[in-house]
């Protein structure tokens, strides 16, 4: 049976990477395309390396996650920084190239991964932009930038090129609550073209109304990932 | 036994070094020729970093070689003619400028410029995050940061290297015509120094401006990238990328000689 799965964590343990105070113990995670899950961290807990892990940054030292059904330690480096080019992020905190400008960090994954015209990536980014309510692309560098603007701009990049799997962690950091429904747009737009939704945050965010199914719910306790 | 363990612990901490540089630098080259480094991105680091470490030093190797031009230069054909030795003036001058001088002022200037500088920067992107950002975006931080700063830093210092010459020749000739002293003779000067350059010279010029700029980029990279977590460590990799970069930069340039000339 062909494996559907975007992302597939399979046993995976990770030993505490730095700078995280837990890692993960045999973790099972299946996410499949047009699927959105949700993964709470426990408060005061601090934040977990899920994402990296999902992203063949940290290897685990038994078990494997496959992404595309492929194990990310059986991929030569080229081919998982391609497969990483396919995945959008959202970072937790920084994600910010900071001698590049915020509109050149936006389109950087895109101009390296593709070989679009810049001036036409450029114009998929302003579309994007602001249906996350960015008027233009912010030109300036990351630190002279307001937050919002910033976390607005993430979202842009996150889900420009049409990303297979798309990581959010904390996405609603430093955005108001009303600019929630332009993020759940973008992430039911991208859940009907396939694409899988894995959202990391300190809690369940209420997303009734949002029309976001199917759900996935798992929360971390520690090291332990448990589907709830 | 700790004093017989000390040496060997430095030792083994050098040969560690000097292993890793070793594969870092075969790493870059093998990359270069490599199908898809090159993509708009890396060449948009590379045209950055040509801009910062080469263009941006223009002016000041000019002045550096306009000021050697009428130290070395002017001396030269003043005693050359003053001892009846005028046809060593091509010579003598592309022993010391072509040679030794110009390339060496020339990777001093870029590892005073543009070594601290990426040590510095890349200390910083790591100590940060950026690094482990640009490997979550799918841009291999090897390919993106290191190979272009790398390969910018050669072309530059060849570059400078080419102005530095030039520019010292031609300012050594006017002081001299100004001052009255040489030959005067611009058709004799041209040809005496144009002349005096074997095939030897231009190896020699090319591996004295390559190989020591490879070193330093890969050296500045490497001491940068060497950066884990503290933001205090950043200006301590800074200074042991100059001490390295210029140990390297005097060890091949010897090298480079005595396999050329002896």
């Amino acid at each position: 049976m062909a494996n559907k799965a975007i992302l597939e964590f399979r046993q995976a343990t990770v030993v505490v990477p730095e700078p995280y105070e837990f890692g993960l113990e045999e973790a099972d995670l299946r996410l499949e395309s047009g699927e959105l899950a949700l993964v709470a961290v426990e408060r005061g807990q601090g934040p977990t390396p899920l994402a990296e892990v999902a992203q063949g940054l940290i290897d685990p030292v038994s078990g494997e996650v496959l992404f595309r059904g492929k194990s990310w330690s059986e991929r030569p480096p080229a081919d998982a920084a391609a497969a990483r080019g396919r995945i959008g992020r959202v970072f937790r905190r920084g994600g910010w190239v900071s001698n590049l400008n915020v509109d050149e960090n936006i389109t950087l994954p895109l101009r390296h991964h593709s070989n679009l015209d810049p001036a036409e990536i450029r114009e998929r980014a302003v579309a994007l932009g602001k249906k996350f309510g960015l008027a233009e692309l912010p030109t300036e560098r990351p630190a002279l930038c307001p937050r919002t603007i910033l976390r607005r701009a993430e979202w842009t990049r996150a889900f420009l090129g049409e990303p297979e799997l798309i990581i959010l962690a904390e996405p609603l950091r430093d955005a108001y609550s009303e600019l929630l429904r332009c993020l759940m747009t973008g992430i039911a737009e991208a859940l009907l073209r396939g694409a899988a939704v894995l959202w990391i945050s300190g809690d369940f965010p209420d997303l009734s109304g949002a029309g976001l199914s199917p759900l996935k719910r798992y929360r971390i306790q520690g090291p332990r990932l448990k589907e709830v | 036994m700790n004093i017989i363990a000390l040496p060997g612990r430095y030792l083994v901490a050098r040969w560690q070094f000097l292993r890793h540089l070793t594969a870092v630098t075969a790493a870059v080259v093998a990359v270069c020729f490599k199908r898809g480094t090159f993509r708009s991105t890396v060449r948009n680091v590379l045209a950055r970093q040509v801009l910062f470490t080469g263009f941006e030093a223009v002016r000041f190797v000019s002045l550096l070689a306009f000021l050697i031009g009428i130290a070395v230069v002017v001396q030269a054909q003043v005693w050359l003619v003053r001892a009846g030795q005028a046809a060593l003036l091509g010579p003598v001058l592309v022993m010391v400028i072509i040679r030794e001088i110009g390339p060496l002022l020339v990777n001093f200037v870029v590892i005073g410029r543009s070594g601290t500088a990426i040590a510095t920067e890349l200390g910083n992107m790591n100590v940060s995050g950026e690094v482990r950002v640009l490997d979550s975006l799918g841009l291999d931080p090897f390919i993106y940061l290191v190979v272009p700063r790398v390969l910018g830093v050669m072309i530059s210092v060849f570059c400078l290297t080419i102005l530095f010459i030039t520019v010292s020749f031609g300012s050594g000739y006017l002081s001299g015509v100004v001052l009255g002293v040489g030959t005067g003779n611009w058709r004799f000067f041209a040809r005496s120094v144009f002349g005096a350059i074997t095939p030897e010279d231009i190896f020699n010029l090319l591996a004295k401006t390559l190989i020591p700029g490879l070193l330093t980029g890969v050296i500045c990279s490497v001491e940068g990238l060497g950066v884990s977590r503290a933001i205090t460590e950043v200006p301590q990799a800074a200074t042991r990328a100059v001490v390295r970069s210029v140990t390297a930069l005097f060890l091949t340039s010897v090298i480079i000689s005595v396999f050329t000339y002896l």
